[in-house]
């Protein structure tokens, strides 16, 4: 059983780009998108289990120069529209 | 390990992979549908022995193909699967196996509907050739719109009406010089009526049920393959085709067929090769977007056939050669067409937006999915934890859309407490 969760970006000014080509490199994650509000970029990770999130949050991502700040939110579930 | 229909976004974006995969279609669908023009012109005359040769021919080279496709490659899939060479067309290919439960019903209806546009397509190549055939054939679009709109249960956008309009204006601008030059005003009429009426819709339905089959779980939770799908569905094609071609057979069709198969064999070998390509790569685009957008781009085949015949017309003037006389008209006319076709398809992939919004639910009211789910527009809900309650995924012809989306429909719901956008400005798949 694989565990989804959204992460949530704010980013230093003009590292968008950078920032978003990083978490390309990254086999986890599924989706990026570049959004405007409140956040600058939401992403969408599958990882394996709770600990790999941990790592790949803690080793990979948080390591990614221009980053300023993360929000994780797992996903519990995901309904498709009917 | 992400799901293969989520793969990861460090090689490809789904986007291009999706785009890319709808334009060969298209492209190749101009290449085959010329030479059967060829074939069926030079070679085998009657429409439905010709349907029925090339698909008996077609169906052995695609089992064959597909039989190569099983060889094995070099390490594991993404799932720990054996790799081989299907897997490289088709993510989701194992090996040729049937289709079980609702899958199965979706092929069957697929390979019916299939059998109806293909015995067409036979008929009105042999009368009109594929100069006309590629862009009436478009008229499909219009079907795969309104059954969008249908499924999105959303009125079509002036954006969608603009395109239908563009998209009918354009075909009949296209087509209108080739039907105009020879035949009678009433065999014109048929035609139209044959080409709008039961080849586009058979065209659509088919595209309709490929979808179904191709984005329904089985028991074990596994998707069907574009691969197995295509050989099932040609499987019904072909006897749905010898079928028809019966009454011809007898009439003088085997001699026909016995007097030209030996030369008509390598032109055919090479559409059907072709077709199996080009429908592989549709039906993989189909699961990962709106039919319409798929059909969309890949009527860029409007446009590539006219090179293409310009370049046959080189070798076999009497066959594709456009209307002596009336030359440049032709050309004037046929490029205007295709290029309206291809604005109004253009127009039509490039307007959506999608937006993510982030909901709170009001403490102590249940929160009621569904109501959210059958909400026009909206892609996808997930339960997540954190400041926010809930992640809604919506994808809206328009921004304008999406704010009454959020303002009508979902601000209004007794459960929900706060809402925010965040609008998509690019995303990566």
């Amino acid at each position: 059983m694989t565990v989804s969760a959204y992460i949530f970006f704010i980013v230093d000014l003009g590292k968008t780009q950078e920032v978003v080509n990083a978490l390309r490199e990254i086999p986890n994650i599924v989706n990026v998108a570049v959004v405007t509000g409140e956040y600058d970029i939401v992403v969408k990770i599958i990882v394996e289990n709770l600990e790999e999130l941990f790592h790949v949050t803690t080793e990979k991502i948080h390591m990614i120069e221009g980053i300023s700040e993360t929000q994780t939110s797992v996903i519990e579930k995901e309904v498709l529209k009917e | 390990m992400p799901a293969p229909e989520n793969r990861p976004v460090s090689r490809f974006r789904k986007k291009s992979t999706f785009y890319l995969l709808a334009l060969a279609s298209g492209i190749l669908t101009s290449i085959y549908v010329v030479l059967d023009d060829y074939v069926n012109f030079e070679m085998i005359t009657n429409p439905f022995v010709f349907g029925a040769f090339e698909m008996v021919v077609g169906f052995i080279v695609t089992f064959l193909v597909v039989l190569a496709l099983h060889i094995p490659g070099k390490g594991r899939t993404r799932l720990g699967r054996k790799f081989n060479l299907g897997y490289k067309l088709d993510g989701n290919f194992q090996k040729l196996k049937l289709p079980t439960g609702k899958t199965a019903t979706y092929t069957l209806l697929a390979g019916i509907f299939a059998t109806g546009a293909t015995i067409l397509y036979y008929y009105l190549m042999s009368k009109n050739g594929s100069s006309v055939i590629m862009p009436f054939s478009q008229f499909v679009l219009i079907y795969l719109l309104i059954g969008d709109a249908i499924s999105d249960r959303e009125k079509p956008v002036i954006v969608e009406i603009q395109s239908i309009a563009m998209i009918a204006f354009g075909v009949i601008i296209a087509s209108v010089s080739g039907i105009g030059s020879d035949g009678s005003f009433t065999d014109f009429l048929l035609n139209v009526f044959m080409i709008v009426g039961p080849f586009s819709l058979f065209s659509a339905l088919y595209i309709y049920f490929q979808k179904k089959a191709l984005t329904t779980k089985d028991k074990q939770g596994k998707f069907y393959d574009s691969i197995n799908l295509r050989i099932w569905t040609m499987l019904i094609i072909t006897i749905g085709q010898v079928v028809a071609a019966a009454p011809a057979l007898s009439k003088g069709g085997f001699s026909e067929v016995s007097n030209s198969w030996k030369i008509a064999l390598t032109p055919v070998i090479f559409s059907m090769l072709l077709a199996f390509l080009s429908i592989v790569f549709y039906t993989r685009a189909l699961t990962m977007g709106k039919m319409s957008i798929v059909k969309a781009l890949s009527s860029v085949s409007v446009v590539t056939t006219f090179p293409i015949i310009g370049l046959a017309s080189i070798w076999l003037p009497n066959i594709f050669g456009f209307g002596g006389e009336n030359l440049v008209l032709d050309i004037v006319l046929k490029l205007s067409g295709s290029f309206l076709i291809l604005i109004g398809v253009i127009a039509l992939a490039l307007s959506e937006t999608k937006s993510i919004l982030l909901a709170k639910a009001k403490q102590g009211f249940a929160i009621k999915v569904e109501e959210l789910t059958r909400i026009k527009g909206i892609e996808s809900v997930s339960f997540i934890t954190g400041q926010y309650d809930l992640l809604i995924n919506i994808k809206m012809r328009s921004i304008g859309k999406a704010f009454s989306l959020v303002e009508k429909s979902i601000a209004k719901l007794p459960w929900i407490d706060d809402v925010i956008t965040f609008q998509i400005m690019k995303e990566y798949e």
